[in-house]
């Protein structure tokens, strides 16, 4: 006993020593469940503020992790390559970044890493990414080959570089010459749907769940059949109406089971997944496993799978609802490339309830399998009594937060915020842009406008907060909202309800029908999402020093010129924002 | 601590004199700080304690924060055959703005269940409402989702996969 005790001693010791030192990343550590900024911790790192391109830039300069050596990316990607003179560049938010991996008390040589929190190119890595989909060298990139060596095109399989040649007709079989074929062991079809719960708004009491569930298409579920050992016959995904062919490469077998998962694949592994944590509290990394269902396979017809609340159906609603908000992130934010995505983990299980309630953190990995990272995590409440997976605009809101960090600008103090009070912009911004992203692609999804977003969470204490907005229901005397000075300036404090509302009105109109405001702004999603990414709002600034909303209308100013004057009348005229359109263009 | 006066500067420099890299690199960078949903602008908690007659007292602390246009509603709920002593039933509580706190204290008798506090502010599309019960309600365990069985390790999605919840289909089995 003594001995153990030297040795807690001793290892304490060590550990405080070896933090003092300033080494490690620290990641288990820095995380809090306190509110505090949102990227404090980051003193370094690219958020820090550097949006200004230098001069000179790349290759003539390389400077660090905090500054962005060149102003833009050509070719190169979030994952980086290692250029002829040992440094590590790689693409953060449309900026080119650079470290010397030759400068002294740097960790090593540039080479690849895949870890945890991390996976490209860094200093002190090794070699080539193993699967080959991005080279070490710069400039080089994978070449997709879909030659089916005949003179013509493969019409499925993979391209060697993630991608695809092409997919089959549902229950075709893809063949080695990458030809559509009958499966050569038939189908197996059948059907997925799972119970869902669905609000009622009390006017007083706010909202509540149904008792009673409604049962949904579990549309574009990975499903796989698989043999006794594990290994997989045939795979797809469930369509729309939740129904399944899944080609067989031989003959359905006694012992096949069809398995089905919430993890999308992308090209280079899981895009993300929703995991089943087992324990709540304080939220952390962790290993718990991907959510999955199994049943053995006693014919080719299947029938239909019901998933019930009981069995977790949850956790397949919000795999429907993330998969459906992440189509238009890849597409306009990632140029159509799901690799540059940062892999994400949903955490959510029925009766595990977090400190945080619903929230989101980067770089907080979850390890579902050895060898499978997903670096940033959004945590669900799952509080029995709560709102668990069923506060759609809630979960989505917490996406909306990765989506703003690794595409797009944060520049927000974080910090706790109460709904009402006047935040500085740049923390209006992310929270009210989250909270639009909620709600729009919660309207998206549904094929109807919905601006509602509410939560029912549980303190520590037991008492049950309920909370509800309706961003389309109209500002003045009744509502809470604090609307914006029109005599103030660019830069003053706004509601971040405010702007929210103000970004529905000028989203509403395309994608789902126009309420609220009858406006002449229709901007949709893809104008919307694109404009996070636009020269103008990545590296302009005016107003409030940080990215806001002014930098975002201006933003749309420059990509948008032929719609800045719907877009200043509902901004000023209807909305009272002093809002005066003189942008500067990139 | 026989050994502290000599063994933490000897261990400060045996863990700082190695090389350590000072060139941050990006695996280093830290993760961020969490990122949390807007708080309602209420809040409530709710003490009591059993006195020497029997009736319990309550203590209601009701925190508004932020801006409310409607005053918020405070309302007591009674189990059945409860009596409420003292205390109003029912109040439009003053909403001063931010960080206003209103206490009020109540007494009940014959309560055989938990007595609770609901605390309501509703005005145009926005709302928020805060309860709470004394004595707290524990937390019922319904947490039991059907066991996640092991099944041979496959791959659903990219994903390798080796625990699943096992289901059925309407589908009567054939064997």
């Amino acid at each position: 006993m003594i001995l153990r005790k030297q040795a807690l001693c001793f290892t304490a010791v060590l550990a405080a020593l070896a933090s003092s030192c300033g080494s490690g990343d620290g990641s288990g550590d820095v995380v809090t469940t306190d509110v505090g900024p949102e990227v404090a911790a980051d003193v370094f790192g690219p958020d820090a503020d550097a949006v200004v391109p230098p001069d000179p830039v790349y290759p003539d300069v390389c400077l660090g992790l905090s500054r962005p050596s060149a102003p833009a990316c050509g070719s190169i990607r979030r994952q980086g390559c290692c250029d002829a003179a040992g440094r590590v560049v790689w693409c953060e938010r449309g900026a080119l970044y650079c470290i010397d991996c030759t400068a002294a008390g740097s960790s090593g040589a540039c080479g690849f890493k895949d870890v945890p929190a991390f996976t490209g190119y860094d200093c002190g890595g090794a070699g080539d990414d193993p699967r080959g989909l991005f080279p070490a060298t710069c400039g080089l990139a994978c070449e997709p080959d879909c030659d089916d060596g005949r003179g013509g095109a493969r019409a499925c399989g993979d391209d060697g570089c993630g991608g695809r040649c092409g997919d089959c007709p549902p229950g075709e079989w893809c063949d080695d010459d990458g030809a559509c074929v009958p499966a050569p062991g038939g189908v197996v079809q059948g059907r997925l749907e799972y119970e869902a719960r669905v609000p009622a708004f009390d006017p007083l009491a706010g909202p509540t769940l149904e008792e009673v569930p409604v049962v949904l298409p579990g549309a574009g579920i990975p499903v796989t059949v698989a043999d006794a050992l594990g290994a997989v016959v045939g795979q797809t995904v469930t369509g729309q109406d939740g129904a399944f062919l899944v080609p067989l490469a031989r003959p359905r077998a006694q012992d096949d089971v069809l398995v089905f998962a919430t993890a999308q694949a992308g090209p280079a592994g899981p895009m993300f997944a929703v995991l089943r944590p087992d324990a709540g509290g304080k939220a952390r990394s962790g290993t718990w496993p991907t959510w999955a269902w199994s049943m053995a396979l006693d014919g080719d017809e299947v029938g239909t799978v019901r998933v019930t609340l009981a069995q977790g159906a949850g956790a397949l609603h919000v795999f429907r609802l993330v998969a459906s908000a992440l189509d238009p992130v890849v597409a306009h934010l990632a140029g159509g490339d799901a690799t540059q995505v940062v892999p994400l983990a949903v955490l959510w299980a029925p009766g595990v309830s977090w400190d945080c309630g619903y929230c989101y953190a980067s770089r907080m990995p979850q390890v579902p399998v050895p060898g499978v990272h997903l670096p940033d995590s959004v945590f669900l409440d799952g509080h029995p009594d709560g709102s668990s997976a069923w506060a759609v605009a809630a979960v989505l809101h917490e996406v909306g937060h990765a989506v703003l960090r690794n595409h797009s600008r944060s520049d927000s103090p974080g910090g706790s915020h109460v709904v009402g009070q006047l935040l500085e912009p740049t923390f209006a911004w992310a929270e009210g842009w989250t909270s639009f992203f909620g709600v729009s692609m919660h309207s998206r999804w549904l094929g109807a406008p919905d601006a509602r977003l509410w939560a029912v969470v549980f303190g520590a204490s037991g008492a049950r907060t309920a909370f509800w907005m309706d961003y389309a229901a109209g500002l003045g005397a009744a509502a809470t909202t604090t609307p914006p000075d029109l005599r103030g300036g660019l830069g003053q404090f706004l509601d971040e309800r405010w702007v929210t509302r103000a970004l529905w009105e000028l989203w509403d109109g395309d994608d789902v029908d126009d309420v609220g405001i009858a406006d002449d702004c229709a901007l949709g999603t893809a104008v919307m999402t694109r404009t996070l990414a636009s020269a103008r709002m990545l590296r302009g600034d005016r107003g409030f020093p940080g990215a806001d909303l002014v930098d975002f209308l201006d933003a749309l100013a420059c990509d948008e010129p032929g719609r800045q004057a719907p877009v200043l009348s509902l901004v000023r005229d209807e909305l009272g924002f002093p809002y005066d359109g003189a942008v500067t263009c990139p | 601590m026989r050994f502290g006066g000599w063994l933490v500067p000897v261990l400060l420099f045996a863990a700082c004199l190695g090389p350590r890299p000072t060139v941050p690199d990006r695996e280093s960078l830290p993760a961020s700080r969490v990122s949390l949903l807007g708080q309602a602008p209420l809040a409530l908690s709710l003490d009591g304690h059993v006195r020497d007659d029997g009736t319990w007292e309550l203590t209601a602390e009701v925190t508004v924060s932020g801006t409310l246009a409607e005053p918020p509603i405070l309302r007591v709920e009674l189990p059945d055959g409860a009596r409420l002593l003292d205390g109003r039933p029912a109040e439009s509580l003053p909403a001063s703005g931010t960080d206003a706190t209103r206490v009020r204290r109540f007494v009940v008798a014959d309560a055989r269940a938990p007595v609770q506090v609901v605390v309501s502010a509703v005005a145009g599309g926005y709302g928020a409402s805060v309860a709470a019960s004394w004595p707290p309600v524990g937390v019922v365990d319904r947490a039991g989702t059907s066991g996640f069985a092991p099944i041979k390790p496959t791959r659903v999605g990219g994903m390798p996969v080796d625990r699943a919840v096992p289901v059925e289909s309407d589908v009567a089995p054939s064997r």
